[in-house]
């Protein structure tokens, strides 16, 4: 069960970090999101034996990490979730595409090699980038941010409550869990046939919390809709930020600068 | 089987996107229109929603195998809340996990609610939970109903994944060794998951009959609108395999190579079987334009390529030191 | 202030929980209404902000009677803090949670603002506004469920057993702010010291009935009656 006390510990850092005042943190959600997903984008975009063009994508993490004060060890974390799949899928190239690209000090590099350099390095930087908007952003201003972008309010609502009580959640569980193996000593994980009894009555206490939620939340004046206030317009300043970045991220893409610099050598 | 943002070409994730969020605003759509939907049901979802989260770290163990294993939840939620609620929790959910969690990327968000969420609600659990249980609940009933729609959600999603990844040309595993790959392992998981499931879903029926009642009786897919759902689906199916090339050239080559490893020697005879059935499917995308295997790599692959790049990364570095140390300097003379 | 005239109240598992209550809360008034587990003090509080249905009788506050096209203008009244303060604060930043009552009831954004900080000044909670719940103490969540209610503005306050949850101290340090909010205010509690502490009056309920109604001391010193009562 350590994954769920990890979970608890990493979730509660992460608000931490987001509850700082650097320059990242007092950007405007909507510029936020729109930049991180140009990043993803043009990042996944390259192709799958591109290594050098993804280079210069690096300086996006390194600074803007920097300048949010973003600690290094919630990254390693989500890399270490993330990674593995991406190498899996990576290693298959390797198997499955042997020829020869090209030849580095005399040592043949394959094809297929390559290709796994080349999705490992998009898939850590896509998860920095990921990480830079989370760890940057609270959570009110996310809801507010998903309202102005038109997402419903039943959903938004959806989202902050689940994220409300996610904590609450992984503190039962954790504190049934350990009722239970204090009285099963043996195993590791609870036996199958516990399962349903385990996981149902933690859901039906889930139900009857909801239940009592609603109620305080009706005699607060709940009707079903809420009246979140949309998160302002980003400033001129934050527009002309985001007109840069999307040019330099765009030149950076179609040109590559590591071989620029190679050529001009 | 949360996808990572490395596995999807953008062209792939934001079509499925679009579906995506199509499903997701047809279910808000719904469940607006829907009388029986109690407003009570919201922080229900939220709460149940925040504990699947959580259940889905719990780990049981699997007798016999020394392996553990963990429950998805889709149709839990399915069954106890109703299809189009559980569509919304599970995306909000998934959501979640991505952004806080980096569990599954941010362009395969689309993907991932579409395997673990839309394939469930639209298809596992109307065609085949619903009607299996809803002529009667009993253990025997929702045992069967929950262990078929688990296994077959399952067998969707991972086919979808194999599909979705295919489609971005990341990876060079062959079709059908990636198929291989994937199928038995999620029949293996689904049965499992399907098994702890039922008996969740069992105890909570013996506890709170009221609750699984509820959810059955909600008018959710009738057939009209399952016609539009399987119609989608076919679209965008053809969107992905029609604009992205899958290697069809390739395959005979691939598929000898792997058999000649593994066996040891060229079994053309044994290999038959699998051979037409290759062709089969070859058959089934050749309208797809053609692919080369080795896209011409856009980057200079020399040594003096190689130069550039380590002069890059250095700059990136440096970068890094400087604003950090303007930073520090900062802070001390506050 | 209100009327509570025979009140009975039924679950539908058959069980009574109220039976026949007439009651009368004056304006000012601190009441605590205490019982044995089960005698009937959260029903009667759920009831009067329409929670649990009624199954006969009427509840009058000032001159609205209780029931269905009533519910939102007694519910600006009349505010419920519950027993369990993770049941109530359902926002994911404390000043979020305060804003949320005002917000449902038409406030303007600059009204919502100035009404939460009120809130946060008056309980000594602003260094509060920008924490989540899930972290906070046991006795912090109590003041943030207690400023999201005073937030509305309401004329009566129903407490759900306001010390269960809370440590000594932070139980010490509650029994002031009671004294100081400006509202009538309904204790359900277990707690016969703060009810001897700062209650005007104290009801006693045994098995949905009213078995004592008066001062403190009279009723707090009546041991037989308290024994009986399953105290």
């Amino acid at each position: 069960m350590t994954m769920l006390s990890k979970a608890t510990y990493g979730f509660h850092s992460l608000e931490k970090i987001a509850e700082g005042e650097t320059i990242i943190h007092r950007l405007n959600p909507l510029t936020k999101t729109i930049t991180t997903f140009l990043y993803v984008v043009l990042v996944v975009s390259f192709d799958r034996y591109s290594i050098s063009g993804l280079l210069p994508f690096l300086f996006y993490p390194v600074v803007f990490m920097s300048l949010g004060e973003i600690p290094l060890k919630p990254l390693l974390s989500r890399l270490a979730i993330a990674l593995p799949f991406c190498i899996f899928a990576g290693a298959a190239n390797v198997i499955f595409d042997q020829e020869t690209m090209l030849t580095l000090l005399g040592v043949p590099i394959s094809y297929g090699l390559v290709s796994l350099v080349s999705i490992t390095l998009k898939a850590g930087l896509t998860v920095i980038a990921v990480l830079i908007l989370i760890a940057t952003t609270k959570m009110p201003a996310i809801s507010r941010q998903l309202i102005r972008l038109k997402v419903p309010t039943i959903f938004v609502l959806l989202i902050s409550m689940i994220y409300r009580y996610i904590s609450v959640a992984l503190e039962e569980t954790i504190n049934m869990y350990m009722a239970y193996s204090l009285r099963s000593p043996r195993s590791k994980g609870i036996k199958i046939k516990d399962m349903g009894s385990f996981v149902g009555q933690l859901l039906l206490r889930s139900f009857d919390r909801g239940e009592r939620v609603y109620f305080a939340m009706k005699c607060r004046g709940f009707s079903g809709d809420y009246k979140y206030v949309p998160t302002p317009e980003p400033p001129a300043l934050e527009w002309l930020y985001m007109i840069s970045f999307t040019a330099l991220a765009v030149i950076l893409r179609l040109v590559n600068i590591p071989d620029l610099i190679s050529s001009i050598i | 089987m949360h996808m990572a943002d490395a596995l999807l070409s953008p062209p792939v994730g934001l079509a499925i996107a679009v579906v995506t969020i199509g499903a997701i605003a047809y279910s808000v759509n719904k469940i607006k229109k829907d009388e029986s939907f109690d407003e009570k049901k919201i922080p229900i979802m939220a709460v149940s929603g925040a504990f699947i989260f959580a259940a889905q770290m719990i780990n049981f163990t699997i007798p016999g195998t020394g392996s553990s294993g963990h429950i998805g939840g889709g149709i839990l939620l399915a069954a106890l809340l109703g299809p189009f609620p559980a569509l919304l929790t599970m995306a909000a959910v998934l959501i979640i996990q991505c952004l806080f969690f980096a569990d599954g990327g941010l362009l395969a968000l689309g993907a991932n609610i579409f395997n673990m969420g839309v394939i469930v609600s639209f298809i596992s659990y109307p065609l085949i939970f619903k009607p299996i249980a809803s002529k009667g609940l009993s253990p025997k009933r929702i045992t069967l109903a929950t262990i078929a729609a688990v296994v077959t959600g399952l067998q969707l999603g991972a086919f979808s994944v194999v599909l979705e990844t295919m489609a971005s040309d990341i990876t060079e595993l062959p079709f059908h060794v990636f198929l291989l790959l994937m199928q038995p392992i999620h029949l293996a998981i689904g049965l499992t998951e399907g098994v702890v499931t039922a008996a969740v879903l069992c105890f909570i029926y013996s506890m709170r009959p009221e609750i699984m009642e509820g959810a059955l009786t909600n008018k959710s897919i009738e057939s009209k609108s399952l016609k539009k759902v399987i119609i989608a689906l076919v679209i965008f199916t053809i969107l992905l395999a029609a604009g992205f090339s899958l290697f069809a050239s390739s395959f005979p080559d691939g598929l000898e190579w792997a058999i000649g490893n593994i066996t040891g020697g060229s079994e053309i005879e044994k290999s038959g079987t699998v051979y037409n059935i290759s062709e089969k499917i070859q058959e089934m995308f050749a309208f797809m334009p053609d692919y080369s295997l080795k896209t011409n790599p856009e980057q200079g692959t020399s040594l003096a390529g190689i130069i550039g790049g380590t002069l890059t990364l250095m700059l990136a570095g440096i970068t890094g030191v400087v604003i950090n140390v303007m930073k520090k300097k900062k802070v001390a003379k506050r | 202030m209100i009327k509570i005239e025979g009140l009975k109240i039924k679950y539908p598992d058959g069980n009574t929980a109220i039976n026949d209550v007439t009651l009368h809360i004056n304006e000012g008034d601190t009441v605590a209404v205490i019982g044995a587990n089960g005698a009937g003090k959260s029903t009667l509080l759920m009831s009067l902000v329409g929670i649990v249905p009624i199954t006969e009788g009427t509840v009058m506050v000032d001159d609205l009677m209780l029931e269905k096209s009533t519910l939102a203008k007694i519910r600006q009244k009349i505010g419920l803090v519950f027993q369990n303060p993770d049941d109530q604060l359902f926002m994911t930043h404390v000043y979020e949670d305060i804003a949320f009552g005002p917000r449902n009831y038409g406030a303007s954004e600059a009204e919502v603002q100035e009404r939460v900080e009120k809130v946060m000044k008056q309980l000594d909670i602003k260094h509060l506004a920008r924490r989540l719940p899930s972290k906070l103490s046991g006795g912090e969540k109590r003041m943030v469920a207690i400023a999201g209610v005073l937030a509305m503005d309401p004329v009566l306050m129903l407490f759900d057993e306001p010390t269960s949850f809370l440590d000594p101290r932070s139980r010490r340090n509650l029994l002031p702010v009671f004294t100081k909010l400006p509202v009538t205010k309904v204790i359900a509690t277990h707690d016969l010291e703060m009810a001897a502490a700062i209650c005007n009056r104290v009801i006693i309920l045994q098995n949905g009935r009213v078995v004592a109604d008066g001062i403190p001391e009279t009723v707090l010193q009546n041991k037989e009656l308290l024994e009986s009562a399953g105290l």
